[in-house]
């Protein structure tokens, strides 16, 4: 399922039209990499936690011994909550 | 940094980007979520536009595997786009590599002072040149005044307008060559005061005659003495004489 189709059943779900929707949508998603840029964690409630971890320059060797410098990156990770875990395993 | 952004608050700010009320954005955020939760147990991938793909993993200890959006990675790894990885030649050590020279306290503060001693002569530099600045004006002013009037006396303008070029050389942008006297308003120009000296048939000319080192004083210790000595001859020649007339007796 992609975010469009996402979109149109939770506009039909609430009662707005499809235009408002996509605002909320944009919204949304814009709020969430402006929470990522903070290094903040937005926790959705039974859904999980969607966190950044910045991790430090790190020396990689592959199997030739070739060692390579790899530079510091943010990563953004998805944690489930407990409830969806539980739901998913089943 | 760090911070953790509850759903309120989420709402909130996503309320405040589209213009809807925080009830509207709150109950759309939970069906969102809600759907893709639906989704993902019914065994479907979720992809959210601008923030990443979910897919099912048979892990138990990770069901949910989470990719972000390559847009969002890119934005929130923007202050590191400059760095690339960098392969190492086998003679460098880890060792080497962990070594950095970082200025110490001492440095940074001898740096301060360097620093602060620095803005010192700077701002030493401009109030002296803006004292230039002052002499120049004043320097060009008088050149000008002094080109008027050496014009009266059939002198060049060029060798003057050449003099004040090298008086206000340091600030004044003159183009040599160029006999171009500058427009100064009238108000600018202030003549001399001249002081009216009504002249003499004869010119006056006052002598020193230099003090002689024997004042009035020595004129009278001198003529002190001679009375004290005329007196003195005077007494004895009384005296004798009497004397002879006494022993004449």
């Amino acid at each position: 399922m992609d975010s469009k189709q996402l979109i149109d059943i939770v506009a039909e779900e609430i009662g707005i039209n499809n235009t408002d929707a996509d605002g909320l949508y944009s919204a949304l998603a814009m709020t969430i990499r402006e929470c990522a840029d903070e290094l903040a964690t937005v926790a959705i409630p039974g859904f999980g936690n969607f966190s950044t971890i910045k991790r430090n320059e790190e020396i990689v060797v592959n199997e030739q011994g070739q060692k390579t410098l790899l530079p510091p990156v943010i990563e953004m990770s998805f944690t489930p909550s407990i409830l969806l875990r539980k739901k998913m395993i089943g | 940094m760090n911070e953790k952004i509850p759903l309120q608050l989420l709402a909130k700010r996503v309320a405040e980007k589209s213009g809807a009320d925080i009830a509207t954005a709150q109950s759309f955020i939970k069906s969102i979520f809600a759907n893709a939760t639906q989704s993902l147990l019914k065994g479907d991938s979720v992809t959210l536009e601008g923030i990443g793909t979910f897919k099912i993993s048979h892990s138990p200890e990770n069901p949910i595997v989470f990719k972000c959006d390559g847009e969002l990675a890119d934005q929130i790894n923007a202050p590191f786009a400059i760095f690339e990885p960098v392969e190492i030649s086998e003679e460098v050590s880890v060792d080497e590599l962990d070594t950095v020279d970082l200025p110490v306290a001492d440095d940074i503060e001898d740096l301060s002072d360097e620093e602060v001693k620095a803005q010192e002569i700077v701002s030493d530099i401009d109030e002296s040149s803006s004292d230039m600045e002052v002499l120049t004006d004043e320097v060009s002013n008088d050149a000008v005044a002094e080109s008027i009037d050496l014009n009266e006396n059939n002198v060049t303008e060029n060798t003057i307008v050449e003099d004040a070029v090298t008086l206000s050389e340091p600030i004044v942008d003159v183009v040599e060559g160029n006999i171009d006297v500058p427009e100064i308003p009238e108000t600018e120009i202030t003549e001399p005061e001249i002081t009216y000296i009504p002249e003499q048939g004869e010119e006056f000319v006052e002598y020193h005659i230099p003090k002689s080192r024997f004042g009035l004083g020595y004129f009278l210790g001198i003529v002190t003495g001679l009375v004290i000595a005329a007196l003195a001859i005077a007494a004895y020649t009384i005296y004798t004489s009497e004397a002879l007339k006494n022993t004449a007796i």
